[in-house]
């Protein structure tokens, strides 16, 4: 071999060893497919910040960033103008040289990384041509662009200074900004600096913005009135995390936040006459509240309904006119890993006091804030409504650990950030000046509220990563919102069913769990639905109820306050149940099989007792039991006779005597097979000879790719039924086909898989032995017309007046 | 977060691709030279969608019973706020079969069928029913004799919110082939084995 050569095949040496590493072990031959596979390439290496437990390791490390902010609200202008000194807490092991911050705001820059992105169709096949399909815009996209065209929007920075007031050098990317510091920051060392900045809030309907003011043009005010909240509305620290160093992805809109805990103390100054509603504790409730308000406060801590601090009829009077006065609250809050805010005059506040057994939080204040617009609604429910889900979720996870949970009504339809959240159901103003809403209407305010409170929890204490993870707090929240639905009203479909979720399983276009947010198509079946499912099955099917609450439970008491990644979830969930699970995340969170498991063929067999007179007797039976042969049968019709028949007179030993006569040798042969088995055997073959069970073989194919437990209902001739599970590890040797014996007491006259729809099986079809028909939707429609009445605006409704005969007669 | 239905409606603006008559070099074909106006109602304030604005269709070949099946989910709240804008802000879907009605025609107006000819497969409503939290609109037809595609149009809520996104399944035997209507998508195609 010349150098050359040698040469060469080094480098396909190396090329093959690098495809391979990122698929370290392969069938290389055959179809062997191992869906048990442990997680081994697929999660990160534990550390000693996160170990393999799916604990936080025992040299686990986060940064604190605390926050001082004084803030005025400019109404006129809508314009926030801020001042904001930030102390932040280096407990990496890593020296940091510079510090990257989250300017969420300047998405709304024409120029930002989203408005540039955004494609005009799902498909480069726009259909064109014909002019007969043309292509859509709406008018509201259109209004968009003008609004964005006419208004300066995103961050005014003005100075930043550290503590020493000289200026620090910093670097606009996108919607972050890079502060390069002065001395690099060591383990351990903090570090401080101030920032000023200014921007014009959004208008957050017009751009499906999470925060943004709101205008109510038919206030009885001149010019009417704003709600206003206010969230990502200061820079924020990026995270900076063991597992990704800083996250500083760019804000693509989809994939949300991580951020830092610490400590909040905030000034926000606003019109004299508003009603601010904010993240943390109000700290001068003496110079921003009435003594009416302060006491009713204070009735309300143990009152059995919710106490208005705001009547309706006072936010009414709010709303006729403006102050130029201004007013500052402060509000302080610790350990929360961002902060929020509302302020409008049309704010009703409603409160009532939850009582916990905790020692560190024993009152939460529950609170709603909400315009006219949202009543009577928000005034019978939004606060009860915190109240149940915090009496849920305490049980599922732990104790709310905030003073304040607050649900707040304005533009934005639902959304989350510690110890506030902004709900969006509204109410329908009748002719009459009457306010009603819809049985839907109501149940869209349970369902948000449950979702948003139950945020607080997850992820805004268990700190999840929401820009790279949306499933991890949609997806465990909506799994838990559902439960607390159930708990509030069990009449009221909360989904989560599995039998919702088969037509985006089936989909060709589903994409995994484990995608990144910001790639996801449909957000809602891939981080709420599809997890939110997947986790109920865990927990109803596979797990069960002790085994899945205590490891979920375990999950969040190891987690809160901290920031777990999929892979802890991953594990802690297995290590605190003692169930592989490693299968079921692969199927569900990173791939894109579905369930569809068919029972092929059933085979009934019966044992032979080797005893010839009777097993000779069962053949002979056999034989005569299968249909004559067909030529046999229309000679017969025809009238002819064989040649046996039409010569009775000849016969011989063999017809008196067919194949199946016993004779002694076989007598003789059985004998010796008893005698030949040992004690042990000969007590087996009596049993079994004694109870002369029914032996059925069940075949099943995998048809979907994801393996799941098979369920299996046998239905017995006598009409009993009997439940049988067998649990996902069947598939382990064989993911394709597998076979299963059943021994069972009494014939079996049919078997359903998966009787109670509950593995998400998206064919049920080839679930029946025998097989049945299963109507398609439109002939199951066909047969019975459907309907429903749940929506129905009954409070409107039954003010219709009833028509009788006498007002037909009045009319003509 | 969860995305919230949208309080007042808008209407889309029609935008006409039509291919120039002669295609000079380097210029894109599909550039839009007409902007075809529909009647504005009054205008959007988007909002995020995320779990809701989501709907789902099947359309099936029934081969047992010969016709072709099309059955369109949407979440009830989806189309609870929908009727409001589109027939008017007092329309009631659940407890007014009129409203139902209604919502269903509107439905079977905005999607439609056709052969890899061009011509429309017109299809037959069947009904509508609500199904907790789903609202169900069906529609069919004689099974089409060779058929090798299908181009579908989807616009239903499309106009009432523009992140509306409807997926499509088409079933045949036992394959499924998946469209996405999102965004400006009009018209896709699938081809069918």
């Amino acid at each position: 071999m010349n150098k050359l050569s040698l040469l060469g095949a080094l480098c396909a040496l190396s090329l093959s060893v690098s495809a391979q590493a990122a698929d370290a072990v392969r069938q290389t031959k055959g179809n062997f497919e191992d869906k048990f596979r442990q997680l081994d390439e697929v999660l990160p290496t534990p550390n000693t910040y996160r170990n393999a437990a799916g604990q936080p390791g025992h040299q686990y490390w986060q940064q604190e960033v605390d926050y001082n902010i004084s803030v005025t609200l400019d109404e006129a202008a809508r314009r926030l103008d801020a001042s904001q000194t930030v102390t932040y807490q280096n407990n990496s092991p890593d020296t940091l040289g510079y510090l990257w911050l989250q300017l969420d705001q300047n998405i709304f820059k024409r120029n930002s990384m989203f408005e540039l992105t955004e494609t005009f169709g799902s498909s480069p096949r726009v259909e064109t041509g014909s002019g007969s399909a043309p292509a859509r815009m709406s008018l509201g996209t259109l209004q968009r662009q003008q609004y964005m065209a006419d208004n300066e929007l995103g961050y005014e920075i003005h100075t930043l200074e550290d503590s020493a007031g000289n200026a620090l050098p910093f670097t606009i990317v996108g919607t972050l900004m890079r502060v390069d510091l002065a001395q690099p920051l060591r383990p351990g060392q903090s570090t401080a600096f101030e920032l000023d900045f200014s921007f014009n809030i959004v208008e957050a309907g017009l751009l499906g913005a999470r925060s943004g003011y709101e205008h109510f043009p038919d206030d009885a005010r001149e010019g009417g009135n704003d709600i206003f909240l206010l969230a990502q509305w200061f820079p924020r620290l990026a995270a900076y995390t063991d597992y990704e160093g800083w996250t500083n992805k760019e804000f693509l809109d989809s994939g949300e936040f991580t951020l830092e805990f610490g400590d909040y103390e905030v000034d926000i100054t606003v019109p004299a006459d508003h009603i601010v509603s904010s993240t943390g504790v109000l700290q001068n409730a003496s110079q921003v509240l009435t003594a009416e308000q302060r006491d009713r406060l204070e009735q309300a801590e143990d009152a059995a309904r919710p106490v208005y601090i705001v009547t309706p009829d006072e936010a009414l009077e709010n709303e006729r006119e403006a102050t130029t006065e201004t007013k500052t609250w402060r509000f302080n809050a610790e350990r929360v890993r961002d902060f929020a805010w509302g302020s409008s005059r049309k704010f009703i506040w409603d409160a009532k006091g939850f009582r916990q057994d905790n020692a560190e939080v024993p009152l939460v204040m529950a609170m709603s804030f909400f315009p006219k617009e949202g009543d009577p609604l928000w005034s019978e429910y939004s606060t009860e409504v915190v109240i149940h889900t915090m009496e849920v979720y305490n049980r599922f996870a732990f104790d709310y650990p905030y003073p304040v949970a607050q649900s707040v009504n304005g533009p934005v339809g639902g959304m989350e950030y510690p110890m506030i959240t902004f709900n969006g159901p509204r109410t329908t103003l009748q002719d009459d000046g009457s306010r009603t809403y819809s049985l839907a209407e109501k149940r869209f305010l349970i369902g948000v509220v449950i979702h948003e409170i139950g945020h607080i929890y997850f992820p805004m204490v268990v700190n999840t990563d929401e820009r790279q993870w949306t499933w991890m707090d949609e997806g465990i929240n909506s799994f838990l919102d559902a439960a607390a639905g159930r708990e509030w009203d069990p009449d009221i479909p909360w989904g989560n069913e599995p039998r919702d979720i088969v037509d985006y399983m089936r989909s060709t276009d589903q994409q995994p769990i484990m995608t990144q947010s910001d790639s996801v198509t449909r957000l809602g079946p891939n981080a709420y639905s599809k997890p939110a499912t997947a986790l109920n099955i865990l927990r109803e099917t596979i797990m069960g109820r002790e085994l899945f609450d205590f490891a979920f439970r375990e999950y969040a008491q190891q987690w809160k306050f901290k920031r777990p990644t999929p892979s802890d979830f991953f594990r802690i969930m297995e290590d605190a149940s003692g169930v592989d699970l490693d299968w079921f995340w692969r199927g569900w969170f990173y791939s894109t099989d579905h369930v569809d498991i068919s029972l092929d063929r059933v085979y009934a067999m019966q044992l032979d007792t080797r005893d010839p007179d009777i097993d000779y007797q069962r053949r002979r039976d056999e034989e005569a039991n299968k249909p004559a042969s067909m030529s046999s049968a229309r000679n017969r019709e025809e009238g002819m006779l064989s040649w046996v028949e039409r010569n009775p007179d000849v016969t011989d030993f063999y017809d008196d005597n067919d194949i199946y006569t016993v004779t002694n040798l076989e007598r003789n042969q059985y004998q010796s097979f008893l005698e030949g088995l040992d004690e042990i055997e000969r007590a087996v073959f009596d049993r079994a000879m004694e109870e002369n069970k029914h032996y059925y073989v069940l075949q099943f194919s995998n048809a979907g790719g994801l393996v799941m437990p098979i369920i299996l209902q046998m239905t017995y001739e006598d009409g009993s039924v009997e439940d049988m599970y067998i649990p996902a590890e069947i598939w382990r040797q064989n993911a394709h086909n597998v076979s299963k014996l059943i021994i069972a007491d009494k014939p079996v006259s049919s078997i359903v898989l998966d009787p109670r729809w509950e593995t998400a099986d998206t064919d049920m079809e080839n679930n029946f032995y025998p097989r049945r028909i299963i109507p398609s939707r439109v002939e199951a429609f066909k047969s019975e017309a459907g309907g429903g009445l749940v929506g129905r605006d009954i409070m409107q409704d039954i003010k219709t007046e009833l028509k009788s005969a006498d007002d037909e007669g009045e009319k003509e | 977060m969860i995305g919230r239905p949208l309080l007042k409606a808008t209407v889309l603006l029609a935008v006409s691709f039509t291919l120039p008559a002669i295609v000079p070099t380097g210029v894109l074909t599909g550039v839009p030279t007409a902007v075809q106006m529909m009647i504005p109602a009054s205008l959007s304030t988007g909002v995020h969608a995320h779990q809701q604005k989501a709907a789902i269709t099947r359309v099936v070949f029934n081969e047992r019973t010969g016709t072709l099946e099309v059955m369109h989910r949407f979440y009830l709240h989806d189309a609870e706020h929908a009727v409001r804008q589109l027939i008017d802000s007092d329309a009631d879907i659940i407890g007014n079969e009129q409203t139902r009605a209604q919502f269903a025609e509107y439905v079977q107006q905005q999607f439609s069928l056709k052969s890899a000819s061009g011509e429309a497969l017109v299809l037959s409503p069947v009904g509508h029913e609500i199904d907790g939290n789903f609202f169900w609109v069906y529609q069919e037809r004689t099974l089409p004799a060779n058929v090798t595609s299908l181009q579908v149009i989807h616009n239903a809520l499309r106009e009432v919110w523009p992140d509306q996104i409807n997926t499509v399944n088409v079933e045949r035997g036992g394959s499924v082939t998946t469209l996405t209507f999102q965004g400006s998508d009009e018209q896709l195609s699938v081809a069918l084995e």
